[in-house]
């Protein structure tokens, strides 16, 4: 089920009226029975898969618990094969099976182990990472095991959540399906307006950019330098905005019944360097890397070079999280290489800021988010191409001839999506921008009511005047 | 919770009012009764005033940029009516509009571009603006209604947009550019806009053929005679897409429950000859193709 449909807006209103109405020992159970609900309306049959990941899971994280020394670990090594195994069978078996085929052909062997013809269960790496992390917090002894079976497997699929994160923290979520969530005026509006501005970023300018990207990334040997250039910065506001809707309407939906899912994005095109860049996108997935991957590989308390190997693993890992494809894998490393320039040039560039008069300080403050987020951008490109050979074309013909194609690019049906898009991304940078450090509903519940409705009922009114309803948007995200 | 009710009631009328005003206000300012849409008020005119035997065109702009319906009409003396228009219509539409004036002995020629595939909302919230006699055509599906009041209410902020950025543009999709038989002729004098070949996307044709099979029964249950023929198509684009246009071909020859009168490659002529699409002739394609469309013709359903 997408947020962006009706089929979502009718279950929401069902499901939210029925977890105020019925008692509160059963609304773990209709959580429950909504979120199956949710996830089989994707395809029924991949339930069975989350259903064997939480069953492993369940005992995995009550054994851990009750035993020590070896087997203790053991049972956690069964928990991470079997969550790992999955996704190698479902989202790396045929990835990897097809890059065997090509390295035998070189050797002048054939293949002869068939592919599996099988759909990517959605959302497949946001679940079994939120699975990982609680047999994990059981072994390391920062959450007791939960013996309750119907709520261990709500942690699991929690429908907010379920299929693009945030990637909760037993710690932060587990307890809250046992709290007594009151109809809260505060939180059912609060709820709601979050899910608002994430409506108006998918909707109105994701799903508006969406095309405008299509157009050059699906055959991009046609197009040379500006569109390439202009489709590169669309699809990096496309996907923020696709993402960072999507978690937005996911935390609103939770907050609506009481319950605080974590902050997953904080202005990440604001960054002035690709560290901080990382400590404000996807955070549920960079903490998640840092705290299971990047720390216990000894993190940066190692040595420098060992450090960067840390850093450049943790980044190889999570692209390939990203998808099996060669081209996560390139923009998984080209950040890993993007980080470890940023931390070594540290020092250089703290001389240079301390150099810059005060004047100049704002000046400098913003070449740094710009040349951050050009970088980003160049790593996008590899996200989003098809292949590295398309990613490849699209980098080194950036700066060439413009003569051509851009007039074909910036067609006259291309205008009115890209003044829309334009319009919105105008309003989403001013608030940004004015929010500051507030998140946006704080923000805007401390203006004044005629502010405060004002900016809704705008917002409302140009998700209808501008939004794009026709056609099955997905999330971008929805396939990871 | 009280409290709540009375905002999210108040809210949600405030925003019902005022997108309710924005229809009523804006609506009757940028009416789309000179739009190129508009154009199917005086083809359904023509569709149901002419004597049959008449030559009817039914398909996409193909047809409505393509074809010179004068001169064909004056090599058979058969009055002519082009009633194609543009893709985005969607096939129901334009087979639901021809069959209602389909009579005894007409000649039906269809012609539709490769891309069939669902209607643009939009342009059907601008066409029933434009000519309300279209609803009877239109079916929508219940889970499109919603979609589709959105996409009207939209309408009225895109041609608002459009109407001020017409004053500056020289705009061909007009009522008039049309010729009496229903050919547009006001891009004739223009320039061709530079094309990128599209490629054609993976489409499943099967309730395509089935809505056609349909059309075809019932025209020749009324004692018409249906035929199809390949569209006009860019050579850079046909080359680009050959198998995906030949797998469309095999699959029309194998399904399609009339005859084919023409092959994919009848009517691909050099980029040169084309407009602004890869389906829109220019003033020199269109006369070419119509000579090829009499020679066509003349073999295989008419004598000269």
């Amino acid at each position: 089920m997408l947020f962006n449909s009706l089929h979502f807006v009718y279950f929401f209103i069902v499901v939210t009226t029925l977890y105020f109405i019925i008692p509160h020992k059963l609304r773990w159970f209709l959580l429950l029975i909504a979120s199956c609900y949710f996830y089989m309306a994707f395809l029924p049959i991949y339930i069975l898969i989350l259903g064997f990941t939480i069953v492993i899971d369940y005992f995995a994280g009550i054994y851990i618990e009750l035993s020590s020394g070896k087997k203790r670990k053991l049972f956690l090594i069964c928990s991470l094969v079997a969550n790992i195994g999955v996704l190698c069978i479902f989202k790396y078996y045929n990835f990897l099976n097809d890059n065997l085929s090509l390295l035998l052909n070189d050797l002048g062997y054939v293949n002869h182990i068939p592919n599996l013809s099988i759909l990517l269960p959605i959302g497949l790496s946001f679940h079994t990472f939120q699975a990982m992390s609680y047999t994990i917090e059981v072994y390391r002894g920062n959450q007791k095991a939960e013996r309750n079976f119907g709520i261990y497997s709500l942690y699991v699929m929690f429908y907010p959540q379920l299929v693009a994160g945030p990637i909760e923290r037993p710690q932060n979520i587990l307890h809250q399906f046992y709290e007594k969530h009151k109809f809260s005026y505060d939180n059912v509006t609060n709820g709601l307006k979050l899910m608002t501005w994430g409506f108006f970023k998918k909707i109105v300018i994701s799903d508006r950019l969406a095309d405008l990207v299509n157009q050059a990334y699906s055959d991009p040997h046609r197009y040379q330098g500006f569109p390439l250039i202009l489709s590169t910065i669309f699809f990096a506001f496309q996907i923020y905005c696709d993402f960072s809707g999507y978690s937005d309407i996911a935390i609103g939906a939770a907050r609506v019944m009481g319950f605080d899912l974590m902050r997953n994005f904080n202005k990440p095109y604001s960054a002035k360097s690709i560290v901080e860049f990382w400590q404000r996108w996807h955070i549920s997935l960079s903490t998640w890397f840092r705290d299971y991957l990047y720390i216990p590989l000894g993190g940066s308390r190692v040595k420098m070079s060992r450090r960067y190997l840390n850093l450049l693993i943790t980044f190889l890992i999570s692209g390939l999280w990203h998808g099996a494809n060669w081209t996560y894998i390139v923009w998984g490393g080209l950040n890993g290489v993007y980080q470890i320039i940023d931390i070594s040039t540290k020092k250089f560039r703290g001389k240079i800021e301390s150099i810059v008069s005060s004047g100049l300080k704002p000046a400098y403050s913003i070449l740094c988010q710009l040349v951050t987020f050009l970088l980003i951008c160049t790593t996008w490109v590899f996200f989003r191409a098809r292949s590295v050979q398309d990613g490849w074309y699209i980098v080194s013909h950036f700066i060439t001839s413009v003569h051509g194609t851009t007039a074909l690019y910036l067609s006259a049906k291309n205008m009115m999506d890209i003044l829309f898009a334009l319009i919105a991304l105008f309003i989403l940078f001013g608030v940004e921008y004015l929010q500051k450090n507030l998140s946006l509903v704080d923000f805007i519940n401390r203006k004044s009511p005629v502010i405060r409705w004002g900016f809704y009922y705008g917002l409302v009114l140009i998700i209808f005047l501008l939004g794009k309803f026709e056609g099955n948007q997905q999330f971008i995200y929805f396939q990871f | 919770m009280k409290k709540f009710f009375i905002k999210a009631i108040l809210f949600s009328l405030l925003i019902i009012v005022s997108l309710v005003a924005i229809v009523m206000l804006v609506s009757p300012l940028v009416r789309a009764h000179n739009d190129y849409v508009a154009a199917t008020i005086d083809k359904e005119n023509r569709l149901h005033s002419l004597p049959s035997p008449k030559i009817i065109f039914v398909g996409g702009s193909n047809l409505a940029f393509g074809i010179n319906s004068n001169t064909i009409s004056k090599k058979f003396n058969y009055p002519v009516v082009n009633m194609s228009l543009h893709g985005g219509l969607g096939l129901s539409y334009m087979l639901n509009e021809a069959l209602d004036g389909v009579k005894k002995s007409d000649i039906v020629l269809l012609s539709t571009e490769y891309y069939l595939d669902k209607p643009e909302l939009k342009l059907l919230t601008q066409l029933m603006d434009a000519n309300p006699n279209a609803k009877k055509y239109i079916t929508l599906k219940p889970e499109e209604l919603i979609p589709f009041y959105i996409s009207d209410l939209q309408r009225c902020i895109t041609s608002s947009v459009k109407v001020i950025g017409k004053q500056f543009s020289d705009n061909i999709y007009i009522r008039n550019g049309f010729t009496v038989e229903g050919d547009l002729v006001s891009h004739l004098n223009k320039k061709n806009v530079p094309l990128v070949p599209p490629r054609l996307r993976e489409i499943d044709y099967t309730d395509d053929l089935q809505l056609m099979n349909t059309f075809i029964e019932t025209a020749e249950s009324k004692g018409a005679t249906v035929y199809y023929l390949f569209p006009t198509y860019q050579q850079s684009t046909f080359t680009l897409n050959k198998k995906a246009v030949n797998d469309f071909a095999t699959l029309f020859h194998k399904k399609l429950k009339c005859p084919i009168l023409n092959t994919p490659d009848t009517f691909v002529y050099n980029d040169s000859l084309y407009f602004n699409s890869e389906y829109h002739l220019n003033k020199q394609g269109r006369e070419i193709r119509t000579q090829k469309l009499i020679e066509i013709l003349g073999k295989n359903i008419l004598t000269k």
